[in-house]
């Protein structure tokens, strides 16, 4: 019962990206009865199309089109998103953790640490909760609200049993938003093993097959698939008024709206905003005090695999459902502040092959290989704190397929990531070796999955691009709806939290548009 | 002669921009060679990076095929194979995909840091470890959905781990 909106209608709240924060900002709107257009880049792609092939997934579902990195970053593709409908959802592994309540006030806990532009959040763990509680009852996640948690896979096993030979205490297959049984109209994970190529049943949350066809079906909402949007238009008085895209044939368009919300995953959020120049803004629309695209971060990444001493198959099951937390707190003696997770994290042969031994060939690159389902293989995920020179800036000359500039992502490891890195990676290969591992490899991940700051929420204008609500400082009817909205990044996947922050943004949308605000 | 033309020709190629029609551009140059057999060359290379012994010569005969098609539609990349493949047939007198075994490996890590090498690395890579038969020797089980998944196909049936 999908509603299509006319391009002047100016009633409408234009929201940019369906994924994770804008299919359910969208839906969440919907819901309370406001029209929603959703501006999405990508094509509509069913989940039945899916097929278990992760590299033919990958080139179905990825952003391609062209970002340059320069520093700590892969200068071809120095992140992984995707340009689909459902965005990042529907190729996420789908862990879902709460931020701890210090990592909400980073600064308060951490004090001063150089080189960095840590700020505490402007709302409060306790204002964040109920969200929290919210979002996890919409995805479904394991191990709240009574759901159970996903069965042992054999690769949990091995991390469940080195984690208890070097001591740790907290370990699980994880905070999932992944059905363990039916739920929700969506059927229990079958361990297929393919949750980053797209669940074909829909076992795993996406905004894909949930908040999309929902706001849908409330009349409300109407989806717009290869829709790009390329610039944000104001009025006289400073307000955002309508949005300019290119549709699906390469006509430019101008939607009107009433407020827009921008969740392009950091990256385009930031670079939107940009390209929105105008004579009352000239250096990027909501950008008076030059925040926009700084403070990007990402996690301090590094993924250190194993060959265990008999086969594990980690190919088979649910990729991601098997975390340590024991590293997850703050603790200076360690060398660092914040803490880090331990995730498992599997790799079709294809990937591997090239993370084990780059560049490898030979006997002994083929005896690593016939090692294959001998393979175990953890993540090490830890906060990355906030630099005001990771940013993400325009490129001067080169242009897009849309004759956009093309988003450069400045990206430099702070000296606490290093530190937190390596003793990540020692605590990873202490598990493994724990139980008798053959060889150990350690290999750096420098395309970023999880984008966050880059237009984050600050209590002063001059900290930061948005207000608690996500709402621009210098705007009051732009929302920043993604996980550039962060102040912080935590060591949880970003998420759940996006999630709830979107939630908790259309209440207030909501109540600003009843209170004839906006 | 042929050589010196090409080496010519390429770099004019390289210089110029990418307005070229590079796939039309990519058949001519292709034409004007004639290797023995670039197939067969391209095959023992793929088995002395990847060898795994029980894999047969078809997998590795493919992974060759589908480089050499990819070849055609981009001239700097035809470019870097020609090259390559010439370096490698004069490593060795004679025809270099019956030299030892130790030679070839010689030739290859000879020529390791080429262009060549780069871009028909990461091709082989991709097609030889995407292949069913190359799966199975390593213990890869490919699709599972058709199969219902792992859930009562030994997704937890480890049994090698310390009991305690
Ligand atoms: C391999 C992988 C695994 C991951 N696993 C996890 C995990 O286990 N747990 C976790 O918490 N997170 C995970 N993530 C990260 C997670 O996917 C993201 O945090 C989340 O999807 C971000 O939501 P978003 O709404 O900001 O962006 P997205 O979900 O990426 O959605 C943004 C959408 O906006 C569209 N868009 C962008 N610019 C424009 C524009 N100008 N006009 C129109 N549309 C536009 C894009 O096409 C895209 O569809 C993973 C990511 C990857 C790549
Ligand atoms: S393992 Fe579960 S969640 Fe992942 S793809 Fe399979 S069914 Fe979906």
């Amino acid at each position: 019962m999908s509603k299509t909106f006319s391009l002047s209608d100016s009633s409408v709240v234009v929201v940019i990206g369906s994924g994770a924060g804008g299919g359910t900002l969208g839906h969440e709107l919907a819901r309370q009865g406001i029209d929603v257009v959703c501006l999405e880049a990508g094509p509509r792609q069913e989940a039945s199309e899916f097929v278990n092939d992760a590299e033919e997934m990958t080139a179905r579902l990825t952003w391609l089109d062209r970002r340059i990195g320069v520093g700590d970053t892969d200068a071809n593709f120095p992140v992984f998103t995707c340009k689909t409908v459902g965005g990042t959802t529907v190729h996420w592994t789908a862990t879902a953790l709460r931020m701890q309540d210090h990592e909400l006030r980073p600064q308060t806990t951490y004090g001063k640490i150089e080189n960095t532009s840590l700020i505490d959040w402007p709302l409060s763990p306790e204002e964040l909760a109920p969200y929290y509680d919210r979002a996890e009852d919409k995805m479904g996640v394991t191990g709240t609200h009574g759901i159970p948690r996903l069965p042992e896979s054999n690769h949990y096993k091995v991390l469940k049993a080195g984690a208890k030979r070097v001591g740790y205490q907290h370990f699980n297959t994880g905070n999932m938003a992944i059905n363990s049984e039916d739920r929700d109209g969506r059927p229990a994970c079958r361990q297929i093993g393919f949750c980053m190529s797209g669940c074909v049943i829909a076992a795993k949350w996406s905004t894909l097959y949930t908040e999309i066809p929902r706001a849908e079906d409330t009349g409300h909402f109407e989806l717009r698939p290869q829709a790009m949007a390329v610039r944000i238009n104001h009025d006289a008085d400073g307000r955002v008024a309508g949005v300019v895209y290119i549709d699906k044939d390469g006509v430019r368009r101008e939607q009107k709206a009433r407020a827009v919300c921008v969740a392009g995953n950091a990256i385009e959020t930031a670079r939107l905003l940009l390209n929105s120049k105008s004579d009352l803004f000239p250096s990027g629309l909501a950008n008076r005090s030059d925040q926009v695209g700084r403070h990007y971060m990402r996690h301090v990444f590094a993924g250190v695999a194993a060959i265990m001493p008999g086969p594990v198959n980690f190919h088979r099951g649910t990729q991601q459902a098997g975390h340590v937390q024991d590293e997850a707190d703050h603790r200076p003696e360690r060398g660092f502040s914040g803490g880090y997770q331990i995730e498992i994290l599997p790799f079709p042969p294809t990937s591997l092959a090239r993370l084990v031994s780059p560049g490898g060939w030979g006997d002994d690159f083929a005896a690593i290989m016939e090692k294959y389902n001998h393979f175990a293989s953890l993540l090490i995920q830890g906060e990355d704190f906030p630099q005001a020179d990771n940013r993400i800036l325009l490129h001067g000359e080169e242009r897009d397929a849309y004759g956009l500039p093309l988003p450069v992502v400045r990206y430099r490891d702070h000296a606490n990531n290093v530190a937190l890195r390596r003793h990540g990676v020692a605590a990873a290969r202490k598990i493994f070796q724990s139980l008798g591992a053959e060889r150990i490899f350690t290999y750096p991940l420098k395309s970023a999955t999880h984008n966050m700051g880059a237009c984050r929420m600050s209590e002063r204008p001059q900290d930061g691009v948005c207000d608690r609500w996500g709402r621009a400082h210098d705007i009051r009817n732009l929302y920043i709806s993604d996980g550039s909205a962060f102040s912080s990044s935590s060591s949880a996947n970003p998420t759940l939290t996006i999630v709830a922050l979107a939630i908790r943004q259309a209440e207030h949308i909501a109540k600003e548009i009843s209170a004839g605000r906006m | 002669m042929v050589l010196k033309m090409d080496m010519a020709r390429r770099r004019v190629l390289l210089g110029l921009p990418w307005l070229v029609g590079l796939a039309l551009t990519a058949r001519h140059l292709w034409a004007a060679e004639s290797p023995p057999d670039r197939a067969r060359v391209l095959s023992i290379l793929a088995r002395r990076l990847f060898p795994h012994r029980a894999v047969s010569d078809r997998a590795y005969l493919a992974a060759a095929a589908a480089l050499l098609e990819h070849v055609e539609k981009s001239a700097p990349l035809f470019a870097a194979i020609a090259d390559g493949l010439r370096s490698l047939q004069q490593a060795s007198p004679g025809d270099w995909t019956t030299a030892s075994e130790q030679q070839q490996l010689a030739d290859i890590r000879r020529i390791e840091s080429s262009a060549f090498f780069a871009a028909a690395y990461q091709h082989l890579l991709t097609s030889i470890y995407r292949d069913p038969e190359v799966w199975r020797v390593i213990g890869y089980e490919g699709s599972s959905v058709e199969h219902g998944g792992y859930l009562e196909r030994g997704f937890d049936d480890i049994d090698w781990l310390p009991k305690e």
